[in-house]
């Protein structure tokens, strides 16, 4: 934690061009992630949240602005140096039925990440993968099975060990639970503080949920019309908010509730 | 369940479709009709020794003075199940078993060449760029937009004359060749465009966009992740391509082009038989119901296939 941050984004913009006027989703965007924390952003639908996913693992190419892994651009990286480093930074998507794929078995969709970048000897894999889907709470067992045959939660289970089969120090994780039942939700969130503490994985985690990012991450940012209007300390921003918009994102939280009710 | 253990709840996508394909009446039905009739066109020389009459025989004898088959329904007896030819007396159960062979060889020929080039194209262009694509797309829609019969009725006899001269007895490889170059000019751009198509929507979902991020190339994108998505459009186009590809090389015989005397086909027995369509109808009848039977049962089939291989229908 000393030094040099996991993750160090400066200043990042994207436009995206429509019919009419260029539309700024991301306007200048800068934040640290120290190896082994949890950063946490919030805000509302459109705010721009998910371009910065998309950016930070470069499914998206950024305007302008840096984003630099361990100290190092990856921003203008050509696509042969970007694949070696792309298994350092993960995803986890929000949809888990979309980012399975229907035609691959659990081992499959698992073991795609150790096979293309060779991380394990062919021969190790499957144990591996075994391993992995013990660890997020699966059944070993089930290894051949397709997505179809697993509930939402457990979907996302597959999502994250796919996430960490390519040993990544940072996992991006868009709306992980958005689309998961409440009680669902409390396990996958449990599941990623346990992962984090245990493997020293930082997650940059995007919710529009305030209580999602509070249980996770010692450092929020609270994202509105694509600019951070507030970034800090969790127990600060969420005690004594500076701005109003995270006054007003306080307030619409329905008093008592910890996880609110999936919207779809 | 229980009983196969571990083996019963595996249920790939592909077994899931098998068995809706086996609780299908329609599909079972059509499919022994489909299998039925390709076995007879792959055992059509050992149905000719069993039957001990050749495609090519004339009886002559068993015709009256107007060179009209004697008997009832155009000769129909113990040694001619299906009658005999008005004219050369050829036994038509013997020409019609020969002549599946001839139509099925051009329609399976035609729908793998099609589909092949149509699966290549549109993976392909479903990888390029946004320019590139519309241009290959451009090509798609002008072969589309040909007129088929208009092209076919020129090329096949052109194509003919350029290596045969008036009088040489043109090979029938050579015709079926001619036949097959001709559908797939105009069949490959169909396949290619439902082939392009779902490569466009397949590489925005997310699974793609997981395999990107964890370092996959292209090679794996598109055989691991895209390829095995797409092998339902591609057999339903395939299955529902032969029926068509049968109807269409009848056709052209019908008028003249392709296939001609005297390999055994159903176009040119049903041409040749219009001319007794009052003195011998069960000629004019047999071939058609036949040919009727076939595309029919190939394409009820092909449709069957598609339900069992639609995942929006099942439990998904």
């Amino acid at each position: 934690m000393t030094g040099e941050p996991l993750l160090a984004v400066h200043d990042l913009v994207k436009d995206y061009r429509t019919r009419s006027a260029p539309v700024r989703a991301v306007d200048g965007v800068s934040f640290r992630v120290a190896a082994g924390e949890s950063f946490g952003i919030v805000g509302e639908s459109g705010s721009g949240k998910t371009t910065i996913a998309r950016m930070l693992v470069r499914l998206a190419d950024p305007t302008s602005g840096n984003i630099l892994l361990g100290g190092r651009d990856i921003t203008r990286l050509r696509p042969r140096a970007l694949r070696t480093i792309r298994p350092r930074i993960q995803i986890v998507f929000q949809d888990p039925a979309g980012s399975l794929n229907p035609r691959q078995t659990v081992a499959q969709i698992v073991a795609m990440p150790i096979r293309v970048n060779r991380i394990r000897p062919p021969q190790g894999v499957r144990a591996r993968v075994r391993e992995l889907l013990e660890l997020v709470g699966l059944s070993p067992d089930h290894d051949q099975r397709y997505p179809h045959e697993f509930s939402g939660g457990q979907r996302q289970r597959i999502g994250i060990a796919r996430a960490l089969a390519a040993e990544p120090g940072l996992i991006v994780a868009d709306e992980p639970v958005s689309s998961l039942d409440v009680s669902v939700q409390a396990q996958i969130i449990n599941l990623l503080r346990a992962l984090q503490r245990e493997l020293a994985v930082s997650f940059v985690l995007i919710s529009h949920d305030l209580a999602v990012v509070r249980t996770l991450c010692p450092q929020v940012a609270v994202m509105h019309r694509g600019v951070f209007v507030e970034i800090g300390d969790r127990a600060q921003i969420f005690t004594t908010p500076q701005h109003p918009y995270t006054a007003r994102l306080l307030a619409a939280v329905p008093a008592g509730r910890k996880l609110r009710e999936s919207r779809t | 369940m229980s009983a196969r253990g571990q083996k019963a709840i595996r249920r790939s996508p592909g077994r899931l479709a098998w068995r809706r394909l086996r609780a299908d009446r329609t599909a079972m039905i059509t499919g022994g009709v489909t299998v039925a009739l390709i076995g007879v066109a792959l055992a059509a020389p050992l149905i000719e020794m069993r039957y001990g009459v050749g495609p090519s025989d004339q009886f002559q004898a068993e015709l009256d003075d107007f060179g009209m088959p004697v008997g009832p329904l155009g000769g129909i007896s113990g040694d001619h199940w299906l009658g005999l030819e008005p004219g050369l007396g050829r036994d038509i159960f013997i020409r019609l078993t020969f002549g599946l062979r001839t139509s099925l060889t051009i329609a399976i020929a035609a729908a793998v060449v099609t589909t092949a080039v149509g699966v290549v194209v549109g993976l392909l262009t479903g990888l390029l760029g946004r320019w590139t694509a519309g241009a290959v797309g451009a090509v798609i829609d002008f072969a589309l937009a040909m007129p088929f019969l208009i092209v076919a009725l020129t090329i096949v006899p052109t194509l003919t004359q350029r290596f045969y001269g008036p009088r040489d007895a043109v090979p029938p490889s050579f015709q079926v060749v001619s036949l097959v170059l001709v559908f797939a000019i105009f069949g490959w751009a169909g396949p290619a465009r439902l082939v392009r198509g779902q490569v466009l929507s397949i590489r925005e979902q997310e699974f793609v966009d997981a395999a990107r991020v964890s370092g996959a190339g292209p090679g794996h994108i598109l055989g691991r992740e895209i390829l095995p998505n797409l092998t339902a459009p591609i057999l339903v186009s395939f299955s529902l391509a032969l029926p068509a590809y049968i109807a269409a090389e009848a056709g052209l015989s019908f008028l003249g082009i392709g296939i001609v005397e005297p390999t055994p086909d159903f176009g040119r027995m049903i041409d040749r038989s219009l001319g007794y369509l009052q003195t011998d109808p069960a000629y004019v009848l047999i071939p058609g119901t036949l040919l009727f039977v076939m595309v029919l049962a190939f394409n009820m089939f092909g449709d069957a296939v598609r339900d069992a291989l639609d995942p929006r229908m099942g439990s998904r």
